[in-house]
């Protein structure tokens, strides 16, 4: 659950009573005051029932270290809070977090979708506005061609970038960003930069024939693009199953932070993706606990090849015994890969949870390898190679990551203490 | 695949210098590509790179190889249990940096109590190791099946799976070790196995560069021997100074060397015993330093006064005489000889360079004389280390009245430098003392900005090696409003060291008894 060790250990040293002016709960909600000499005390506050947690302190991370600190106490010496009514922020914040609550479950229970309210009609207008000057710039690139690309400066990538930011397309505009950091001296610079303009044009040939495609490609060029859909607007299936918390990945795009919080039916075999797009400051937002085996129904949005869902209620349960989950061979992983691939080209970040595989260098690069040897190369620099091989100890391991096309990124992995985040772990170079 | 890379040719020219051409349909992808309208030039290069892209993204085919090992090999389980998880905690802040001081003592105490590091730990300490030389020792007590299973795979941690008592491996190791990487090589070798190391030295002396040859040179200081002395003796003409000079001091620390042998013959008649005349000592200097005497590294010329200069060959000359031929020559005791001092001349020269001698000789008869005579001071504090156990108690004794009193400990205070300079562990009267005194002199205000730093550093560094009982004094001493508001930092950081060791000494019993 905690963004990394840093915040953990943090968090540990905070879990003391004493260190907190108060500790207090209700039915809903557990919240505490710690003393800030420079500034007002800061408050933290954490839902019982969905896990949420918001805090006023100034740091960029989710949780912070006040946050992990109530975490641990209420987990560890609930005998500490005491029963109070809450006051002032506390008192608004459970106000509002109880007013979303409730709209969410009235939301999911609507079987027809809502109606498009008229910020989403003006929005896509934006969005429409900004395709078209991608189409403009990347024609006048290409017809100009890419030979100057390694010489220009950061700032023609991110021009284009922040026009995108405008136009509500936040995914592209973090691509068109990174594409800055292309390494030029590679040989196969031109075609990594080809690859990628390519990808985008044919989006923008998708939004131009919006109105010819079904729902799902809609919603599914949306998300491509960075907008998703508001939770339980978009409904596409629903899956009643426990989930399995796999990790989470955040990423900074634009003036936001993105959490992609990865989940696995246990008898679905069905993966699934929590988006919360959180402000840098202040962010508040539901922490799951990697391991953690949560019950309820997940309602997937519209796609061909549904990724993220939504979920009204969740509840913790036991393990279940021995859950056979995920892929049993790279190969196989692939293929899914490839079919998923077939129908929603835009797809970056494919879930792969890997069975049975071993690791194996060469020369530089660092592959996973299943008993068929097929090879899988992971992301680098990958800091956990040696983690990795401290837990295998030439035992096949159990993976949970993210492939995007070229690398695979390990996010979790299966111990004999349960699943642990890997970003847990001071990474070795 | 020659469309795509015809494709990427007219991307890097740009479709007004270059065309993008047909394509002949004779696949799936060359039947879709050939759809596309040549028309406008920039949409065709676009759609078509998209397509491409899009077909090698889902036609990703994973490369297969054979498998290079036994896929179900069995595994390496661990002889030994891994430490639980809130002792891995503590070494996780360890490793990050918090109280890592305390990590050799840490590794100790779970090697005593038989377990191994935890798996998601393994990687970081090794790392460790590679780094901080001084605990290289400990890994592989601590690192288990698995763990030294993790080390033979890593050329970086191959120092944890060594075998020092192997000499034709550890040559092998020395020849392939980066050259920026031999001198911690070498450290960790001569702290075990201090013949070995100087082998490996030897393998390679004459090729290395002069500054190379330097900082090899240092590290013989570690567990030397009268078996260093030949390769120390042929140093004594190597072509840098540096080595020489180093060399020389070296050799001083042998009292059966024969620098010091031909360093007895060159101070014969520079001092006399003279207990009948006003200086007690004579001091007479030889009339030129001949080619021998400046090879063994006495001074001939440089750019001083003429009196520096003596000084100087006086302290050279007399660090490297073994101490017992004066008092056996003189037939003396050491004391004597110190009580001597001031009736000469040359009184602080001779003070240093006996105190000197001592330190390098480890001599504790003499530091015990020079101690009594001259007094705990700044200049002698480096003899403190070489006393027994009973004579360094003896002193605190005697400076303390027995422990009643409390002098005190600003700098440069025998009791300060009692404290500071005790490298040899704490018995339960030493500790209980000069902790009391310590909360003394922090509950004394002062009218100082910023607390004595030398302090801080002596209190730091005694939380660090004292019992770790003694946190539950800290506890409420050391975070008691009486403490002056100048250490209230200092205390607190001690009172932490000592309540972390504590903890982390008593969460390895605990569960070392658990497990039995």
């Amino acid at each position: 659950m905690a963004p990394d060790s840093f915040i953990m250990r943090a968090g540990r040293g905070l879990a003391y009573s004493e260190k907190w002016q108060l500790l207090a709960y209700n039915d809903e909600f557990v919240w505490g005051n710690f003393p800030n000499l420079k500034h007002n005390d800061i408050q933290t506050l954490i839902s019982r029932h969905d896990m949420t947690v918001a805090c006023t302190c100034s740091s960029r991370k989710f949780p912070c270290r006040h946050g992990m600190a109530l975490l641990l106490l209420m987990g560890q010496r609930p005998f500490l809070f005491s029963r109070l009514i809450p006051e002032g922020w506390i008192a608004n914040r459970q106000t509002r977090h109880r007013q979303e609550q409730q709209r969410k479950r009235q939301v999911a229970a609507q079987t027809p979708p809502l109606p498009t309210r008229k910020s989403e009609q003006k929005r896509f207008q934006h969005l429409q506005t900004g395709i078209a000057e991608l189409e403009l710039w990347l024609q006048d690139l290409v017809r100009h061609g890419l030979a100057a690309l390694p010489d220009r400066s950061k700032t023609f990538w991110t021009e284009i970038a922040s026009r995108m930011v405008d136009a509500e397309a936040p995914e592209i505009a973090h691509r068109l960003r990174h594409m800055s950091a292309i390494p030029t001296k590679q040989s196969d610079w031109p075609e990594q930069y080809l690859k990628q303009l390519g990808i985008f044009f044919l989006l923008v040939k998708g939004f131009n024939a919006w109105e010819s495609h079904t729902p799902e490609t809609q919603v599914d060029l949306k998300t491509a693009v960075g907008w998703h859909p508001p939770p339980f607007t978009e409904i596409g299936e629903r899956i009643e199953d426990d989930w399995l918390v796999l990790g989470r990945l955040t990423r900074p795009v634009s003036t936001r932070n993105w959490h992609t919080t990865w989940v696995w039916g246990i008898n679905s075999n069905r993966a699934a993706a929590f988006l919360q797009i959180l402000p840098t400051q202040r962010p508040t937002g539901v922490a799951l606990a990697t391991n953690a085996y949560l019950r309820g129904t997940l309602h997937f949005d519209k796609s061909h090849w549904p990724l993220f869902a939504h979920a009204a209620t969740l509840k913790q349960v036991k393990r279940p015994l021995s859950p056979q989950i995920g892929f049993t061979s790279i190969s196989t992983a692939i293929a899914t890969f490839t079919d998923a691939i077939a129908v929603r080209p835009w797809i970056n970040q494919f879930p792969m949870l890997l069975q049975n595989v071993k690791l194996w260098q060469s020369a530089d690069t660092v592959f996973l390898i299943d008993a068929e040897g097929h090879l899988l190369p992971l992301t680098t620099p990958f800091l956990y190679r040696w983690h990795l091989e401290a837990f295998s100890a030439n035992k096949p391991l159990t993976l949970f990551g993210i492939w995007n096309g070229r690398f695979f990124t390990p996010i979790s992995l299966n111990t004999h203490e349960g699943w642990t985040d890997l970003h847990m772990l001071r990474g070795v170079k | 695949m020659t469309q795509w890379q015809d494709l990427v040719k007219t991307a890097l020219l740009g479709t007004h210098r270059a065309k993008v051409d047909a394509v002949h349909a004779n696949s799936p992808l060359t039947d879709l590509l050939a759809q596309v309208d040549l028309s406008d030039q920039e949409t065709a290069l676009l759609t078509m790179a998209g397509i491409v892209s899009l077909h090698k993204k889902s036609g990703h085919i994973t490369s297969q190889i054979e498998l290079p090992f036994d896929f179900h090999t069995a595994t390496h389980t661990s002889d030994k249990a891994p430490i639980p998880a809130q002792i891995s905690r503590l070494l996780a802040a360890m490793l990050d940096g918090k109280n890592n001081v305390v990590l050799p003592e840490f590794l100790t105490a779970i090697h005593a109590a038989g377990f191994t590091i935890s798996d998601a730990h393994l990687p970081n300490t090794l790392d460790k190791g590679m780094r901080l030389v001084s605990i290289r020792p400990l890994i592989p007590l601590v690192l288990g099946t698995k763990g030294q299973y993790l080390a033979a795979k890593n050329p970086a941690w191959r120092y944890a799976t060594m075998d020092i008592d192997n000499l034709h491996l550890l040559m092998h190791e020395w020849r392939t070790t980066e050259p920026g990487k031999r001198p911690n090589l070498l450290r960790q070798v001569r702290a075990a196995n201090p013949h070995y190391a100087r082998q490996l030295l030897e393998t390679t002396w004459r090729s290395e560069a002069d500054s190379i040859r330097s900082q090899f040179i240092r590290l013989l200081n570690t567990n030397i021997s009268m078996a260093d002395e030949p390769f120390l003796e042929t140093a004594l003409d190597d072509r840098s100074l540096l080595v020489r000079q180093k060399a020389c001091e070296l050799l001083s620390y042998l009292s059966d060397s024969r620098l010091a042998r031909r360093m007895i013959t060159h101070t014969r008649g520079v001092l006399k015993w003279t207990p009948n005349q006003p200086q007690k000592i004579s001091v007479r200097f030889p009339t030129t330093i001949t080619n021998q005497m400046a090879r063994d590294g006495i001074l001939r010329n440089a750019k001083m006064s003429k009196a520096r200069l003596r000084g100087r060959q006086l302290v050279q000359m007399i660090t490297a005489v073994p101490l017992d031929h004066w008092t056996t020559v003189w037939n003396v005791s050491p004391a004597e000889i110190i009580k001597a001092l001031p009736t000469t001349n040359w009184e602080r020269t001779l003070t240093n360079a006996f105190t000197t001698a001592t330190a390098r000789q480890r001599n504790h008869k003499w530091a015990q004389a020079i101690l009594q005579e001259r007094g705990i001071r700044d200049h002698t504090a480096r003899l403190v280390s070489i006393l027994t156990a009973a004579e360094y108690e003896q002193f605190v004794q005697q400076t303390t009245d027995n422990y009643t009193k409390y002098p005190s400990l600003a700098k440069s205070t025998p009791l300060r430098i009692l404290l500071h300079s005790w490298h040899n562990g704490w018995n339960k009267t030493n500790s209980t003392y000069f902790f009391d005194a310590i909360i003394e002199h922090m509950k004394r205000p002062t009218d100082k900005k910023r607390p004595d730093p030398s302090f801080n550093i002596a209190v730091r560094q005694f939380s660090k090696t004292c019992p770790p009982s003694l946190s539950t004094t800290a506890a409420t001493t050391l975070t008691s409003d009486q403490i002056a508001p100048n250490w209230r930092k200092t205390a607190t950081a001690v009172y932490e060291m000592l309540e972390f060791r504590q903890q982390m000494l008593r969460e390895i019993e605990k569960a070392a008894k658990k497990r039995d």
